[in-house]
Parts: structure tokens; C-alpha cells; sequence
């Protein structure tokens, strides 16, 4: 499994540096490997406890996401239509992925 | 920036389909900066400026803010050098043409919509540069049926009742959302990439016709075939792997009669790995701690663009 062959990519220098694991038989050394991989990733546990810290530190600040403060049209053509009721030329955001989605 | 109407759009339909808003940009963006460009791709993807009338005025593709101030002084000089006629037209644009066609055509109004950010969680070898606070925006579309078949059933239940949510909802929320787009793209996945995709809804209370409903449940898709990595760069196809493992916790808050939904926080939290052509994880593929938060959407039209996975939808 190539998930294996991932997780034990990444435990093998947190084997290197822990208690020097000997390998007394294939199931115990996998048990090993899986727990120095698992320490390496450790993701925060998810529960009712954890959810506002770990809800916070995902959402951007309002900093991060000042740009979505600009009016932005999320259509060219809607832009286009405003523009010439308002007598202003129109600034095109356009990307690979949508600039106010995934991009 | 106030001497412009802002606009923002995915660049691939403009310049690939044929349809009066297409045709506009593809009238002006071949005088931009990619203007005939066929290699290392095709791609428009820009800053640009035209008039109401669709003449060019400049157009750059940078992030830097000076470059981008410059290119707007340089339009605005060529805007104040153009006539009535060349800047609006001889008619104004129609509200909307006859054939447009968006896939925010097909935003849910009477459904649920909502905005997914994600996220790279602490971690000890976190590069020391841009890709450690990097995070992204996508959103994802419940039809009016969909919502009801979510939290109809459960709202009606007995408290702590549990239900599971429908294969097919827990299906497309883990194909197309519950992805490592935290620096780039990564496409939908297929029905075949998910191991396991199990969301079950439990009856927290009923207070004035809204009922408090907890949503948790496990997800894990793993992708397996030949794909680059590297975005341009790569040009070999190699056995590769992407997965993407986590738990769901969340709450919604449901209007029983009018079958809406008025408050919403679903979080994923586990471990990605593997990297697709255009995410930014060539090198970062080993298994890594990442968040999803899910949120409700607001009514501003920046929050009706479509979920960029909605082909993926079968809608």
C-alpha cells in the first residue's frame, strides 16, 4: 500500500531519533513505525471541546480575506453592465479557478 | 481601484466558450500580456482592462502590488485618451444575453450554500514561507431536496436519535470538498477514489421550530493512478497516490417548517497526502495534518460563485 509506504517515510526519522526501537518481531516494529507516523502528522483530535480553537485557526482573519472586501462582480459581464451605467472602465480579476472560489 | 467596476472570473470558460460574455473577452485579451502566447500553455489568466465597450486598455499577470498600480495608471491614461463611442459603445450591454450560460445558473435559492476553507494545521517541519498561512476558499451547494433529505427526517426524530446521511450527499461531499486545495487546485474525485465517506446526523434539541442537529462522521478517499505533480515542470506521468483521511464534527441548525437551514459549522480535521498537478505539494507529500471548515455562505454575490468541483455534482 502506498499509504504505508508514505507513513513510513515519515516515521523513519522520528525512529532514527526516539529510543532506538529494535525490530523483535514484523508486527511490533509495523506497531512502532504507525505510532512515530501518527506522531509526526498528529492531527488535533476533533470533539465538542477542540471545535472553536480548531474552527478559528481554519477561518482567515479579517486581514487575510480583506481583498473580498473590494465590490468584486463575480461575473465579466456583470461588470461590463455596471460600467457603462456608471461610465468607468472595467478591471477583469480572471484566473485558472475562480479568484473568489478556489483558484 | 474606485475608477473601476471590479470584476473577478474563471479564466478557462472565458477563453474556451462560446457565449456573448466569452466572445467579449476573447474580443480584447488577445492584445494583453499572453495575447497569441501557445506555450508552456494557453492559458489568459490575468489583470485586465477594457472598456464598457470591450477595447483594451492594459492588462498584467502579477501579484506584485506596484506592477499592478502601474498597469492601472496605464489604462486610465488610455481610457481619458478615448471618445464616447469607443468607450461605451454605440448601445448599451443587454442585463443579460440570451445565451449565457454560468454554473451559477444553477445556485440553490431555496437550498443551502456554503463557504469550505481550508487549511494546513500546526505542524513541526511547516515550511518557513508563504505555504505555512496559506489557505483557500471554495463553496459547496445543497439543492432544496438535498437539504431536506440531510435534516428532515432527523429533525422529526426522537432527541438523540441518529441517521445516516445519504450515500450520495456523503459521496459528493468527500469527492468534490473534503480535498488539499490549501495552495492550489485538486480536482473532484471519483466514486471509485472513497475508502470510506460515513456522515450520520443526531437530534440535539427542538426549541421553536428549529431543531440543534450534530453531524459527525469519517471520511477517506485515496487516489491511485499517473499524474504529474509539478505543474509545467513536470513532464513525466508517474504511479502516484493522494488521500485525504479525516473525522467530521459539526452543528446545524434547522428550520423544521420552512426547511432552511439558519446556522451551520461542520469542521474535517485529519491527514492529507499525495499532491495532484497544480496544488503545490511536490514537495510536501508526505502525510500532513490539514483542517476544513464549513460554513454558511452570505447572500453578497461573491458568495453565490459556484463550487469550483460543481461538475463533479452530476447536477
Amino acid at each position: 500500500m502506498r499509504s504505508r509506504t508514505c507513513w513510513t517515510a515519515a516515521a523513519v526519522g522520528a525512529l532514527a531519533l526516539g529510543a532506538g526501537v529494535a525490530a523483535a518481531d514484523d508486527d511490533a516494529a509495523e506497531d512502532a513505525v504507525d505510532a512515530a507516523a501518527a506522531a509526526h502528522v498528529a492531527a488535533p483530535e476533533l470533539t465538542a471541546e477542540t471545535f472553536a480553537g480548531i474552527r478559528d485557526f481554519i477561518l482567515p482573519s479579517t486581514a487575510e480575506s480583506a481583498w473580498r472586501d473590494i465590490g468584486w462582480y463575480p461575473s465579466l459581464w456583470g461588470a461590463v453592465v455596471e460600467a457603462h451605467a456608471q461610465k468607468k472602465p472595467v478591471l477583469l480579476w480572471a484566473m485558472n479557478g475562480h479568484p473568489l472560489a478556489c483558484t | 481601484m474606485k475608477s473601476f467596476v471590479p470584476a473577478a472570473d474563471e479564466v478557462w470558460r472565458l477563453q474556451n466558450r462560446d457565449d456573448a460574455e466569452c466572445r467579449f473577452f476573447q474580443g480584447f485579451s488577445e492584445e494583453g500580456h499572453y495575447g497569441g502566447r501557445k506555450q508552456p500553455t494557453t492559458t489568459r489568466q490575468g489583470i485586465y482592462a477594457c472598456t464598457p465597450s470591450g477595447k483594451f486598455l492594459a492588462s498584467i499577470n502579477s501579484n506584485g502590488p506596484e506592477h499592478v498600480a502601474r498597469m492601472l495608471r496605464k489604462a486610465l491614461a488610455r481610457w481619458e485618451t478615448l471618445s464616447d463611442e469607443e468607450r461605451y459603445g454605440e448601445t448599451p450591454p443587454v442585463a443579460r444575453p440570451e445565451d449565457l450560460r454560468r454554473p451559477e445558473d444553477n445556485y440553490p435559492t431555496d437550498g443551502l450554500a456554503l463557504r469550505v476553507h481550508t487549511r494546513d494545521l500546526a505542524r513541526a517541519n511547516a515550511p518557513k514561507d508563504w505555504r505555512s498561512a496559506a489557505w483557500n476558499l471554495d463553496f459547496a451547494w445543497f439543492r432544496a431536496d438535498e437539504v431536506r433529505a440531510l435534516f428532515a427526517d432527523t429533525a422529526a426524530g426522537e432527541s438523540g436519535a441518529t441517521r445516516v446521511v445519504p450515500a450520495e450527499l456523503s459521496s459528493r461531499i468527500a469527492r468534490c470538498h473534503l480535498l488539499d486545495n490549501v495552495r492550489g487546485q485538486t480536482p473532484a474525485l471519483g466514486a471509485d477514489d472513497i475508502e470510506s465517506a460515513e456522515l450520520r446526523t443526531v437530534l440535539e434539541s427542538v426549541e421553536a421550530g428549529i431543531a440543534r442537529i450534530r453531524i459527525e462522521g469519517h471520511s477517506k478517499t485515496v487516489q491511485r493512478g499517473k499524474w504529474r505533480i509539478e505543474g509545467r515542470a513536470d513532464t513525466d506521468e508517474r504511479a502516484r497516490e493522494l488521500g485525504f483521511d479525516v473525522k467530521l464534527l459539526g452543528w446545524a441548525h434547522y428550520d423544521t417548517k420552512a426547511n432552511r437551514v439558519t446556522a451551520f459549522e461542520l469542521l474535517a480535521v485529519g491527514v492529507r497526502w499525495g499532491a495532484t498537478r497544480y496544488n503545490a505539494r511536490a514537495d510536501d507529500q508526505e502525510p500532513a495534518p490539514i483542517g476544513v471548515a464549513f460554513t454558511l455562505a452570505g447572500d453578497a454575490p461573491a458568495d453565490h460563485v459556484a463550487p469550483a468541483t460543481i461538475w463533479g455534482y452530476g447536477w
